[in-house]
């Protein structure tokens, strides 16, 4: 009997085809904008991630024990002795430390702010492998004496190039200001907008003089696995600092993902919505144009249950083919975005809140492809559900006579 | 086969009352031919679909095959006519997404969850339409359909049939045609005919006359 009923409903849907049709793109058009939002979102998430642990943060970083969650950079008070600290690396076979400190550059004739970051040139390219985003010059452990390493989109918008000379003009750790003069030695380009806009890089020992941190440190990047079981135990044995997983460094980052997350479901939610009326209105015309029919149904013996259950197949159908639709159009809008990517670079400097610049590409979002298949079904259900039911409660006598 | 006693139906009960039927009370045995006739508003219709367990009494009995049907919920007039009561009605109403004879395959399908190809065809036979099993409603003629109505009728071997002025929108040719089928199903498979009619062609080929008005019996003559 289901099998006829399904039989049934999938004549019924094509009786009145133009209204089916454009109620299936209706549908298609807001499950394909599911599918392509996730994966976009998702593949712009998973950038994110992967800039912040492979090049900004790694899994844990480990800090001094005031440090605040709210600031850029850990302030000089919050540094510590490395060496009190050594188990931590010999513990870690990856791990990486540093000092972090914001200062001015100065050219001839621009100035901006920036975020040196002091740090073993070995050791960081163990964990960042900040030497394979080299685009011009070298890594600071070629570097010669008075050269740094300095972000992509800091040269370019100081103009500055390789062996160009600009000033440091800092506050060091005693609250005296200072001033150096250094030459670009490098320019990196590593994807992340913290390392390529903020960032420049010198050996650890070079800012431990200039901040007047003789074997002070203000963290430690460590890559390992398992990293929030390996937080509690490092939490557990050293005193003095505490280790933070990126997630806690990154709740910004995180609690803004869920938020645009949210805005774009809740877009989406409102398009499916606009489409769901569709089948609703679809299954109700159905209902009001063959009344008769169910009638006849109904002095034939079909149960109120079958009615409804003919109906609800009907919106059913309706939302599996539509959400078939959705996904083949989401797949296929979504698939220049997974080659080609997505050019943040045509919105120019400006922060979009992510951890990412230029070229994003989204993923191929095959894990929503069932989602929004079983997604589609039960809200053309549900939209289909009154109809149903108003089929199923029709009274044959009245029905008959109509 | 039937029995109703002192049957009422009472529309706008409390208001201003109609009496559809107003204490009918019939006897129907198991092969009758019989028709139901009268001026509009005799109340035809609404016996017949209280006969057809489409509807209910407002008071009074009704005995299908010894059974009280009268207090019996939706569900259950609903398994009623599922199995034991075919219905064919002056617009046919077939499904018209489909063939001739998936409509008469739907009735016995609803009716035993087990049946053969051939039950239908035989059917389709009885009335001589098995050569339009491929067509859908809109490819037939009037005649057709209300034969395919008939077969979907007859394909569950119900015991009563009850027809509503199956021959108003068909021409003399074809309204004898149809008449002298349903004799012929009758006498063949002794199921009951009941009509609904003003047709005299309709009462011509029936046993057994019973006329209403006003919502009683005014006349129940037997040929």
């Amino acid at each position: 009997m289901i099998k006829r009923l399904f039989t049934l409903a999938f004549k019924n849907i094509f009786r009145a085809r133009n209204r089916t049709m454009i109620t299936i793109v209706a549908y298609a058009f807001g499950i394909g904008l599911y599918i392509f939002m996730n994966s976009l979102l998702t593949g712009i998430y998973n950038t994110s991630v992967k800039n912040i642990i492979d090049k900004d943060i790694s899994k844990i970083k480990v800090m001094g024990n005031d440090y605040n969650l709210d600031d850029v950079v850990p302030l000089p008070e919050t540094y510590f002795e490395y060496t009190k600290y050594t188990g931590i690396s010999n513990q870690y076979e990856y791990s990486s430390p540093d000092i972090q400190f914001i200062a001015n550059i100065i050219t001839s004739d621009i100035s901006t702010k920036a975020v040196i970051r002091g740090v073993e040139p070995d050791k960081a390219d163990s964990v960042f492998h900040y030497s394979n985003d080299i685009v011009e010059g070298v890594w600071i452990d070629r570097c010669k004496d008075n050269e740094v390493v300095i972000g992509g989109r800091i040269a370019h918008s100081l103009n500055l190039k390789l062996g160009d000379m600009f000033t440091l003009v800092f506050k060091n750790r005693d609250g005296n200001f200072d001033a150096f003069d250094l030459d670009v030695g490098g320019i990196i380009s590593t994807g992340n907008p913290n390392i390529d806009r903020l960032s420049i890089f010198m050996p650890l020992a070079k800012t431990q003089e200039f901040m007047a941190a003789n074997g002070l440190i203000s963290g430690i990047s460590i890559k390992t696995k398992n990293h929030e079981t390996e937080k509690i135990k490092i939490n557990e044995t050293f005193t003095g600092v505490s280790a933070y997983t990126w997630e806690d460094l990154s709740e910004g980052f995180l609690n803004l993902d869920k938020m645009k997350k949210g805005f774009s479901s809740l877009l989406i939610f409102m398009i499916v919505i606009v489409a769901t009326v569709g089948i609703f209105n679809t299954i109700l015309l159905g209902m009001f144009e063959r009344k008769r029919e169910i009638g006849m149904l109904k002095a034939m013996g079909m149960s109120r249950r079958q009615i409804g259950l003919l109906f609800s197949i009907e919106g059913g159908i309706i939302g599996f083919i539509g959400s078939l639709g959705g996904i083949a159009f989401g797949l296929l809008i979504n698939l220049p975005f997974v080659i080609k990517g997505f050019d943040l670079s045509m919105y120019g400097e400006m922060d979009i809140g992510y951890p990412v610049q230029d070229v994003v590409k989204s993923t191929w979002g095959f894990e929503f492809i069932i989602p929004a298949l079983i997604l589609g079904v039960i809200i053309a259900l549900i939209a289909s559900w009154y109809p149903a039911m108003r089929a199923a409660k029709l009274e044959p006598v009245k029905t008959l006579r109509d | 086969m039937i029995k109703l006693e002192n049957l009422k139906k009472t529309y706008n009960p409390g208001k201003i009352e109609v009496h559809a039927l107003d204490n009918v009370s019939i006897n129907i045995e198991e092969g009758e031919f019989l028709t139901v006739h009268g001026p509009s508003g005799s109340g035809k219709t609404t016996l017949l679909n209280i006969l057809g367990c489409l509807d209910i009494a407002t008071s009074g009995d009704y005995y299908f095959k010894e059974r009280d049907v009268s207090k019996l919920s939706m569900s259950d007039l609903s398994n009623i006519r599922r199995i034991n009561i075919g219905f064919i009605f002056q617009t046919y109403n077939l499904i018209p997404v489909l063939t001739a004879y998936e409509n008469v395959e739907l009735s016995l399908m609803l009716a035993h969850s087990k049946y053969k190809k051939e039950d239908i065809l035989n059917a389709m036979d009885d009335v001589g339409i098995k050569d339009l099993a491929k067509r859908f409603p809109r490819e037939m003629s009037g005649g057709q359909q209300q034969r395919v109505s008939i077969a979907r009728a007859l394909v569950k071997s119900p015991k009563l049939i009850l027809a509503d002025e199956p021959t108003a929108n068909l021409d003399s040719e074809n309204a004898t045609m149809i008449m002298e089928a349903m004799k012929e199903m009758n006498e063949k498979y002794n199921v009951t005919f009941v009509f609904s009619t003003h047709d005299p062609l309709v009462m011509s080929f029936a046993k057994r006359l019973i006329k209403l008005k006003d919502g009683k019996i005014e006349t129940d003559e037997r040929k």
